[in-house]
């Protein structure tokens, strides 16, 4: 019984040394250093200071806060959620939107979670510490998020692809910013290269289920193949999706998001009926879905982030992402919290801003036609500055 | 030698123990920083200094994370507001939150060490515990006063993890089958269950695409302190009221006895007429009860919502702090309270250096070495082992330590 307890003893103690190198692996090296003496120098700074208005050519200089001037004395913090960082996904682009702020010169922290409790408390954490804009990554911590907004009317929130959910929580509030992005914009250029790459000239879509975050792709999708078709002559079908009717396939369920094998199925489904590149919108389901068109020597439209990066195992069958430029997201929203606009809208990140776009063609660039690069730049500009409006295309 | 060294004695060992872990711990803070490594070679001093700043201003984050920053409680004291109080004494707070699961697993693990069986399940224990409470919180919903849906959804809890005990002890007891293999792999099904229910409609929240439950706003813990932003509930109260029940239990009761009795040496408790199934599936049983009591007061206490993240792994940390503690329950509560500060202090570090909080875990990890191994601190630091007074008799670990 000795042995055994002291076994045990050894195994716990590895478990959670193994648990601390894997983790260690994950995350970058720290970001420095006794940053100290701008945030203590703001926060002993005397009260009677009170820098609201004054003379125009006071010497405050917070008081340049205006156009998208940095304001150095504003905290911008992140909080991930748990074993986010290192995803190559969201949640690295999100650090990669703060590490951004701090080249410019703004004072940054972030926190890491390891389970649900500390949600609300790294939050918490982030406030006392002075945060001025707080963004949240992760579906988990959205409840967290909810509450903090509600309970510190001076901070200003936001959370990465998310609104407010007004049926729930009530009117958006004027310090909650929402990451949205107008996805269909960089789902459209997917759906018109799609057509001009497929040979098959069938192209298939899908669902996880039929939420508006993701009718938005399969909408972006079926109005890129009809601008093709429009300007081409051409008869590319889309299975999957009529926009006009906003009926298609969804994987449904019990278990939409997580279930690689009915991917793979759905894969061979619309395979089946010709179709030899398919834009999947459901999460890990997806991926069985990129896994068997690459066993079928086809293509696959990755969503969120650059998939051909994040799924790099399967980058031969990525023709392309529609993808969201969270940095990008989170460096405005902390411009515009430091320029004085606290929020109480959402960020809508577009091809014309740069909050989406289309992910390069890594492993298939030299397969895509120069013309057909040519046109879909076009087609970005042209979305981009109002010529070509996506509504007109899903009737 | 007075009653206070000779108290102050059994301390010694572990204080070494922890004192070394952040020692070697500042070695991982110097050898990943890389900012300041990288001037050693064009200006060594301002590196070394960097660098030596960079500990000291971490561990002060943490010891401050986990107390409390005497900045703030200096302005609580000056302008004390619901605001700025609730700001100074919300680190202490904080570790009391972080400390009580700890505290409700390792008695869990004490339980069933004392009783001669191994339980690794109180990971499984606890998650499924929480899960429970949350079904039962959710049936009820609209139905009842809150303070019945509280009641109802920790027994659920309770009665759930209890059961989650009662299969490897069964199997055990009944089978043979060893509860280190059965208690490990009903983890993984406990978590795989929580993620199936959570894919229902019935669990899910409306709109949610992700597999996390309703917000369980409708029945809360109460809190002890009425101030804002403060989570510290009644959770952790009962926390240290089990560790008391437990304390009287095994050692107070026939029934209690009759477990350590078969933990020292079945044969013997089976000879002297006691029930040695019996005690292993007792034992399991309620080691699992009290694992989900600690998930119950989490979800409906600090978390509100139950998610497959809902343990930060609190039952594999709570069976290194039930070792740690000889699977004394007075001990557990100490060794849960300075985890729980760890952790707790570790976040402020990381948002406060950018070094990333595993370090903690890291650090967690060394003072569990450490103190599992005494005779490599007292070579250490080369104190005379054999004035050492046996204090530690019933302390597994430390005996071991001193056998070899």
């Amino acid at each position: 019984m000795q042995v055994s307890s002291r076994l045990i003893a050894l195994g716990a103690a590895s478990a959670i040394l193994i648990a601390a190198c894997s983790g260690g692996s994950a995350t970058t090296a720290p970001t420095t250093a006794p940053s100290t003496a701008p945030s203590t120098a703001a926060s002993s700074a005397p009260e009677s200071m009170a820098p609201e208005s004054g003379a125009p050519g006071s010497a405050a200089p917070s008081a340049e806060a205006s156009g998208g001037a940095v304001n150095t004395d504003w905290k911008a913090c992140v909080a991930f959620d748990t074993g986010g960082l290192g995803d190559k996904g969201f949640n690295d682009l999100a650090k990669k939107g703060l590490d951004d702020a701090k080249a410019l010169g703004y004072d940054t922290a972030y926190s890491e979670a390891q389970g649900a409790t500390d949600y609300a408390a790294n939050i918490q954490r982030l406030i006392d510490e002075g945060c001025k804009t707080i963004v949240t990554v992760g579906f988990n911590q959205a409840q967290a998020t909810v509450d903090a907004t509600l309970a510190n009317p001076d901070i200003s929130f936001a959370q990465v692809d998310a609104t407010w959910d007004e049926a729930t929580n009530g009117k958006t509030p004027a310090n909650f910013t929402g990451l949205d992005f107008q996805i269909d914009e960089a789902a459209t250029l997917a759906g018109y290269v799609a057509a001009g790459f497929s040979q098959s000239k069938v192209i298939g879509t899908y669902g996880g289920q039929q939420f508006p975050g993701v009718t938005r792709f399969m909408d972006g999708y079926y109005a890129g193949i009809k601008i093709y078709n429009e300007k081409k002559g051409a008869t590319v079908k889309l299975l999957g999706w009529d926009a006009a009717k906003q009926t298609g396939t969804f994987v449904g369920g019990d278990n939409p998001w997580g279930d690689p094998a009915k991917g793979e199925q759905l894969a061979k489904t619309f395979e089946d009926q010709g179709a030899d590149i398919v834009g999947p919108v459901a999460g890990a389901t997806g991926n069985g879905t990129i896994k068997a068109m690459l066993a079928a020597n086809k293509w696959a439209i990755g969503v969120d982030t650059d998939q051909a990066l994040s799924l790099a195992e399967y980058s031969k069958a990525i023709l392309t992402s529609a993808q969201k430029v969270i940095d990008v997201a989170v460096l405005e929203t902390i411009k515009k919290n430091s320029g004085g606009d606290t929020g109480g809208e959402n960020f809508e990140g577009t091809l014309a801003n740069g909050g989406v776009t289309l992910a390069p063609y890594h492993d298939l660039d030299s397969q895509v036609p120069a013309d057909l690069k040519a046109e879909v730049d076009q087609l970005k500009a042209d979305i981009a500055s109002g010529t070509i409006k996506i509504a007109d295309y899903l009737k | 030698m007075s009653r206070a060294t000779r108290a102050l004695r059994p301390a010694v060992t572990p204080i070494l123990a922890i004192v070394t872990a952040f020692i070697v711990g500042s070695i991982f803070i110097l050898i990943t920083d890389f900012n300041n490594l990288s001037k050693l070679g064009t200006d060594p001093a301002a590196a070394i200094g960097g660098a030596l700043g960079l500990i000291g201003q971490a561990y002060y984050a943490m010891v401050t994370g986990a107390l409390g920053d005497p900045d703030k409680v200096g302005t609580a004291i000056t302008s004390p507001t619901a605001r700025s109080v609730a700001t100074a004494i919300r680190p202490l707070t904080e570790t009391l939150v972080a400390a009580s699961p700890l505290i409700f697993c390792g008695l869990a693990v004490a339980i069933s060490f004392r009783s001669g069986v191994f339980n690794i399940g109180v990971e499984g224990q606890y998650v499924l515990g929480a899960f429970g409470a949350t079904v039962v919180a959710i049936l009820l919903k609209d139905t009842v006063p809150a303070a019945v849906i509280l009641v109802a959804a920790t027994i659920g809890g309770v009665l759930t993890g209890a059961l989650w005990g009662f299969i490897p002890g069964f199997l055990k007891a009944k089978a043979g089958a060893h509860e280190v293999i059965t208690t490990i792999m009903l983890n993984y099904v406990a978590a795989q269950v929580v993620l199936f229910g959570l894919r229902s409609d019935f669990l899910r929240k409306a709109g949610s695409s992700e597999p996390i439950s309703k917000v369980l706003d409708f029945v809360r813990v109460p809190v002890l302190i009425p101030l804002p932003a403060l989570r510290l509930h009644w959770g952790f109260v009962l926390a240290l009221a089990m560790a008391v029940v437990v304390s009287w239990f095994l050692f107070k009761t026939t029934k209690g006895f009759e477990l350590r009795a078969s933990g020292f040496n079945m044969h013997a408790a089976r000879y002297a007429g006691m029930s040695a199934t019996g005690s292993i599936i007792l034992a399991m049983t309620l080691s699992g009860g009290l694992a989900a009591l600690g998930g119950s007061m989490a979800v409906l206490g600090d978390v509100t919502q139950m998610s497959n993240d809902i343990s930060t792994g609190v039952g594999f940390t709570a069976i290194a702090l039930a070792l740690l503690a000889g699977n004394r329950p007075l001990g557990i509560v100490v060794a849960s309270l300075l985890f729980g500060a760890l952790s707790n202090g570790g976040h402020l570090m990381g948002i406060k250096t950018g070094i990333p909080a595993d370090l903690i875990i890291f650090i967690e990890a060394l003072v569990i070495m450490f103190v599992a191994a005494p005779g490599l601190i007292r070579w250490l630091y080369r104190f005379d082992a054999t004035r050492m007074p046996k204090r530690f008799d019933d302390n597994a670990a430390a005996k071991e330590g001193s056998a070899a």
